[in-house]
């Protein structure tokens, strides 16, 4: 089972929380919450009431028959109409999903018929989405409602939290100008800024504000970057949340063991190679991205692994790789302070990667003494069958660095162009 | 001259016992940086004075008690976001050192180097540090150097290319404001400050609040931004030029020119999330605010020499 803490920015489907969880789940970060209520960020009793999602349950796919008549038959008042999700989950930004709205059309009512409609609907919705799905969650349909769109997110342009509110129903992108955006001035004191929240659609906007009010606190509690809720039905005075978003930082996981421990019971999820593979890096120490591994955009480029000291060097050094031609498969961030044994491991993982044509390491040692990039280096090519590689070393302890390299026939660089030509002579080279 | 740090600031190291802390401690004060005394955050580190070659270094269990003896006027924290087992973290500290006031004795710049603060701490944070008029730099950035004459954070200053110059220095990324500096260095360019935003998604400092500083410094001659994709920084910064009518020069750089939508390469904030956080969007609207943008690493020389001379 991978951990949640690598795939911080997946989405949650619409998943209740109910009164007695967030109860229980409030005992494990006492620490924060008492801070945020000594700061009267949030009243203290507030995280212990329950959202308005409706009624639905989870279910694993593989037992879909099995289980659906008991949902079916336990969620009775569902009225025989019911709305069937899925949601393949995926990392950053990424929307997928799916919805299917299944209406008994036979009378009188006979559960077995109706299951069967059900799962059909699920088993086309699997067909039309690619990605691999393990659970639908089939949920009560909320009739005669209007479509609104509620979020609390974070402006980072002046550095609050902001509340948008407005019609809904549609992929945020095409909704931008309907929007209004609220930015929270007094972080402690949300309802002035609230009350600059105007009614649409003839909505009552107190109890808007109200819930607002909610999601607003509970973004602290539960550390999220982004709450969502699109679209949230209302119907006269009743509010339900439709569907849900949920955006964890990923900073302040470690904060929520339960919550993890909980999203790791429920959700099957398979994770691919590429996100295998970057978990595996972040257990050893470094981040790393698969880029191209493929070959996508540039399909004849030859594929070249980077390792680089620091994020925006990283992007350089891609920038630079588009630019000689080449296609950077992937990139690992050498941590400052790492050591030989850790480097090693990190050109391993690069190297490793399949459809890897050569490798390019871009290190401007500060905080990380590059002597001890080139001992990994010398200690792992070896093994490497002639991988071509870019070597650009440069910061501190370099001139020990250029001795050891020096000594075993190794040519490096002090600038980023000419490590790049040469290794591009490489495998022109190898080619031949 | 130069902005912010000077030969004779007066710096407190806040998480001095820590690995970290202690690394750079050492290297800041061979630098030359003022240190006047450290704070410790570790329960059961008792120490009250570390030897640091030779240089004896003061250690206080806060920093309140810090202040009774000594001046401080800039704090570096290296203290780690969340340590649960010790009840240690960064937010802690940082909060110590906006609030403490000593007989009016108290921290105006507060350096944080730490990385992973959660982005709801922060928010409060900046927003603290606003109410008292106090400045934060970071979460997760390098420090500030004024080469020369003293540097905070975590920045390789005994580097060669760190030459007291005219180029005020901005940079969202470390590694790439040194790899930078060391362009301008090459190309006869020294720098009166480089200075750091931090990686993450929300930041106490912005481009803007720079610019502001490097304004007013009688040394500084034009400034060099380096951003990268993700958010909308940059074209804030483009409308603040424009709109001020800023009267030194100012020259961009941009990473990330062929980085892939939703990929996280190791920055919170350096994530393209729309089209304003592309790398187009933000070179044209730099460029519209007549802004000179290096394209590429090779250009730089060539655009200084035209513009400055």
């Amino acid at each position: 089972m991978v951990n949640f803490a690598e795939y911080f920015s997946k989405e949650w489907m619409s998943q209740p929380f109910s009164i007695s969880d967030t109860a229980k789940m409030s005992e494990g970060f006492r620490n924060w919450t008492d801070y945020l209520i000594k700061h009267d960020i949030i009243p203290p009793d507030l995280y212990l009431q329950g959202l308005p999602v409706p009624n639905g349950r989870l279910i694993d796919s593989l037992f879909l028959e099995e289980y659906l008549q008991d949902v079916l038959i336990a969620t009775r008042e569902l009225n025989s109409e019911v709305a069937i999700k899925i949601q393949v989950l995926k990392k950053g930004r990424g929307r997928a999903g799916g919805i299917k709205i299944v209406r008994y059309d036979g009378k009188p009512f006979d559960i077995n018929r109706y299951c069967s409609q059900v799962s059909v609907a699920a088993r086309e919705l699997h067909e039309e989405y690619e990605g691999p799905i393990y659970q639908v969650y089939v949920e009560e349909l909320i009739k005669g409602a209007k479509e609104f769109y509620l979020s609390k997110v974070t402006d980072t342009s002046s550095k609050k939290p902001m509340i948008v509110w407005g019609p809904g129903g549609m992929e945020v992108e095409e909704l931008e100008g309907k929007l209004q955006k609220i930015i929270i001035d007094d972080i402690t004191n949300p309802k002035e800024s609230l009350r600059k929240m105007r009614g649409v659609d003839g909505i009552d906007i107190e109890s808007v504000r109200k819930l607002a009010l909610e999601m607003y606190h509970r973004s602290w509690i539960f550390d999220l970057s982004q709450f969502e809720a699109n679209p949230l039905m209302i119907a006269g005075d009743v509010i339900t949340f439709a569907d849900l978003k949920l955006i964890m930082s990923g900073d302040a996981v470690y904060r929520h063991p339960e919550i993890i421990e909980r999203w790791n019971k429920t959700w099957k999820y398979q994770p691919t190679i590429a996100e295998k593979r970057e978990a595996r890096a972040k257990e050893m120490g470094f981040s790393y991205v698969v880029l191209d591994p493929t070959g996508e955009i540039f399909p004849d480029r030859p594929g070249i692994g980077c390792a680089a000291n620091g994020a925006g060097l990283g992007m350089v050094t891609c920038d630079e790789l588009y630019a000689h031609e080449l296609n950077p498969s992937n990139f690992c961030d050498l941590r400052g302070g790492s050591t030989k044994d850790k480097i090693m491991q990190a050109i391993w993982h690069i190297a490793s990667e399949p459809g890897i044509d050569g490798i390019l390491i871009n290190v401007h040692g500060g905080i990380l003494r590059v002597d001890e990039v080139a001992k990994a280096y010398l200690a792992v090519k070896n093994s490497f069958d002639n991988l071509p590689c870019g070597l650009r070393i440069i910061g501190t302890n370099e001139e020990i660095a250029y001795a050891m390299l020096k000594a075993e026939g190794v040519r490096a660089h002090r600038d980023i162009g000419p490590a790049i030509e040469d290794l591009k002579r490489q495998i022109e080279m190898r080619k031949v | 001259m130069g902005i912010l740090l000077y030969k004779d600031t007066p710096v407190a190291v806040l998480g001095v016992t820590g690995r970290e802390g202690g690394f750079h401690t050492k290297r800041m004060l061979e630098y030359g940086t003022n240190i006047t005394f450290g704070v410790n955050y570790k329960p059961h580190d008792r120490r009250d004075v570390i030897d640091f070659n030779g240089k004896k270094l003061p250690v206080y269990q806060n920093l309140g008690e810090g202040l009774e003896n000594y001046r401080a006027t800039l704090a570096v924290v290296y203290v780690p976001a969340g340590v649960p087992k010790y009840n240690m973290y960064a937010r802690n500290a940082i909060e110590e050192a906006l609030v403490t006031d000593v007989n009016g004795n108290t921290i105006e710049t507060v350096v944080v180097i730490t990385e992973f603060i959660p982005e709801n701490e922060t928010m409060i944070l900046v927003d603290k540090a606003k109410k008292l008029g106090k400045k934060t730099i970071g979460p997760n950035c390098p420090g500030i150097i004024t080469p020369g004459e003293a540097y905070v954070g975590v920045i390789p200053a005994s580097q060669k290319y760190f030459k007291p110059g005219y180029l005020g220095v901005v940079s969202r990324s470390g590694t790439l404001c040194y790899e930078l500096s060391r362009e301008f260095e090459k190309c006869g360019y020294g720098q009166s400050t480089v200075a750091s935003l931090g990686g993450d998604a929300v930041i106490g400092t912005g481009f803007v609040d720079y610019l502001e500083l490097f304004r007013y410094d009688k040394k500084t001659r034009a400034v060099v931004l380096i951003g990268e994709i993700g958010g909308n920084q940059e074209q804030q910064t483009a409308e603040y030029i424009k709109k001020s009518g800023y009267e030194k020069p100012v020259f961009a750089f941009i990473a990330g020119r062929t980085a892939k939508e939703g990929k996280r390469f190791g920055h919170a904030g350096a994530i393209i999330l729309g089209d304003s956080g592309t790398w187009e969007n933000k070179v044209t609207t730099l460029e519209d605010a007549g802004v000179p943008v290096f394209r590429d690493m090779n250009s730089i020389g060539r655009i200084l020499e035209e513009e400055l001379g």
